[in-house]
């Protein structure tokens, strides 16, 4: 019999943990600003932060790119985190994951079908047209496991049948538009190349609204830990926490596939790295797997930026590369 | 508050699961549900709580605020201890933090885990899990509890500490609708006892005369020895 991993944390040691987590996320940043295939002296990069001068070609390099990619990254990861969370508390399962289970899928497709010029729309029509597609794929799913006491393996049976989906009508509405490669590869493996301060605009609101929400449920996804019964007879509709928490993961998936494409395993991830250092606390696993979440994305994507620069490689990689092993252990410990 | 049945049928997939039930649980009684595997004991449980909702006939609704509920099969909640466990039996009980500490501390010697409180819940054995459960209930303190076989993994000894505690909570003022096997340890600590036998009740009332029941005798349903 296996010994108990649960921690049980005091509040100082939480405290010291976000504490070091959040040290992590400053300095990757900063490594996101400073560092790039242009060199800037670091002196540059900081006398620029401080006092912009539209003047100074660097100006650009400084606020234009690194600086919005690094909000767009690390916000996008906070969006996935937040979202593998909210299914995982939700549905009990522990290979939630909006972009494994097609929830970003949905988005996808409608980025693909811009892509392709089917459709034809602004900005904020691209924002809100992922977040939608996101959301109805996400109560699909919602509605094809919404029966009392659902098994976490027919969530993740039909999630990813889902995705697959997903991905096979994304990928022929491109090639049906002849969509240019470099763009494909952005869409399915992910890459934040295509930052811009409007996004970062759209992926805060985004997050702030999201993160409110789900820290208003979380105390109704402990009891959703004992399965939909007894969640009753706590006074829990777990049917209704279940639709809502999806609904908000596909908001936060659409978000993250409008900003970042299709990066995988993050939500995977997030959550139970965050179990191992706060324990089960719901309240401490949204917070934690959005911090977790940034952290890793922003990470893959200073790899994904920096280890063959000039030259770059699709974000979504990098994550894959940590997260397909992680999820290989994890089913090998299924019980 | 009594629990009543009049005139309860239910069908499931076309089966008659119950067959005109009637029957009351009185308020503060130790009542026992026992009957053959699939004679629709569970059921009459999930109609009494609510979880099944297309029967016809009568049953007394109670809110969840005042019965708890131990199911059969309850899926096994992944990362949870087993003190995270007991202690979700007081979600939504407005206690503070000492009164609830004390609270589980004192279940979780009553039902036998404090040498696994920290243990995984996954980790722990059958016999073990059904302690947690009983400890979650009684976390809650409703008046009403269903439990349905609360205790079919544990030895002869566990089941009759278990009978034991079951009864002094009944005492201590609770009603408690309990579906079992064990019909010895029915028989000498309920107060009421109803058999069902493919879903016909064919006996309702008191222990002391279960054993001489003609009805019983002629369904030939239980070896028991006088």
């Amino acid at each position: 019999m296996g010994q108990s991993k649960i921690r049980r944390s005091s509040q100082l040691q939480n405290f010291s943990i976000y504490f070091s987590l959040i040290g992590i996320f400053f300095a990757l940043s900063i490594t996101g600003v400073l560092v790039g295939p242009t060199v800037v002296a670091a002196k540059d990069t900081l006398r620029l932060m401080v006092f912009p001068d539209a003047q100074n070609s660097l100006n650009t390099i400084i606020w234009d790119i690194r600086i919005p990619r690094v909000l767009v990254s690390s916000l996008t990861g906070a969006c996935l985190g937040l979202a593998g969370a909210l299914i995982q508390l939700s549905t009990r399962s522990t290979l939630g994951d909006p972009n494994l289970f097609g929830i970003g899928g949905g988005a996808a497709i409608f980025l693909a079908a811009c892509a392709a010029g089917l459709l034809v729309v602004t900005e904020t029509g691209i924002f809100l047209g992922c977040i939608f597609s996101s959301l109805v794929v996400s109560l699909i799913l919602g509605g094809l496991v919404s029966t009392r006491d659902l098994s976490p393996v027919k969530l993740a049976i039909m999630g990813i049948a889902l995705s697959a989906l997903m991905v096979s009508i994304g990928i022929s509405v491109m090639s049906h538009g002849r969509v240019f490669p470099t763009q494909v590869i952005g869409l399915i493996a992910g890459s934040f190349s295509g930052s811009n301060w409007e996004m970062a605009g759209y992926m805060l609101v985004t997050f702030l609204f999201s993160i409110c929400l789900a820290i208003g449920l979380c105390k109704n996804f402990f009891p959703i830990m004992l399965g939909d019964t007894l969640s009753r007879s706590l006074g829990v509709n777990a049917i209704f926490i279940r639709y809502l928490a999806m609904g908000l993961a596909g908001i936060l998936a659409g978000a993250s596939v409008y900003a970042g494409g299709l990066i995988g395993f993050v939500g995977l991830i997030s959550p139970h790295v965050s179990r191992r250092m706060f324990g089960n606390l719901p309240i401490n696993l949204v917070v934690a797997s959005a911090l977790v979440g940034a952290i890793l994305t922003l990470g893959s994507e200073q790899i994904a930026r920096l280890l063959l620069a000039p030259a770059e490689f699709p974000v979504g990689l990098t994550t894959t590369i940590v997260g397909a092993p992680v999820m290989i252990y994890m089913g090998s410990k299924l019980k | 508050m009594n629990i009543s049945a009049a005139n309860l049928n239910l069908k499931v997939n076309n089966v008659e699961v119950l067959k005109d039930i009637s029957f009351t649980i009185s308020e503060g009684k130790f009542s026992c549900l026992t009957g053959p595997s699939g004679a629709g004991k569970s059921s009459i449980l999930k109609v009494v709580f609510g979880d099944i909702d297309y029967y016809t006939g009568f049953i007394t609704k109670v809110h969840w605020k005042e019965m708890s509920y131990v199911p059969q099969n309850i899926p096994p909640p992944a990362f949870l201890d087993v003190y995270e466990v007991v202690s979700l039996g007081l979600y939504n009980r407005k206690l503070t933090g000492g009164e609830s500490k004390e609270l589980i501390e004192e279940l979780l010697v009553r039902c036998g885990l404090v040498e696994i409180r920290h243990r995984k819940f996954t980790d722990i054995s059958a016999g073990e899990k059904q302690r947690v459960w009983l400890a979650f209930a009684l976390a809650q303190s409703k008046d009403l509890m269903l439990m349905d076989e609360p205790l079919a993994n544990l030895d002869n000894a566990g089941k009759m500490a278990f009978f034991q505690l079951l009864r002094d909570v009944v005492d201590g003022g609770k009603t408690l609708l309990l579906v079992t096997h064990d019909i010895e340890l029915a028989v000498k600590y309920s107060d009421h006892i109803i058999t069902i036998v493919d879903g016909e009740k064919i006996y309702d009332g008191s222990p002391l005369n279960f054993r001489s029941s003609q009805a019983l005798s002629e369904h030939k349903v239980f070896n028991i020895s006088n």
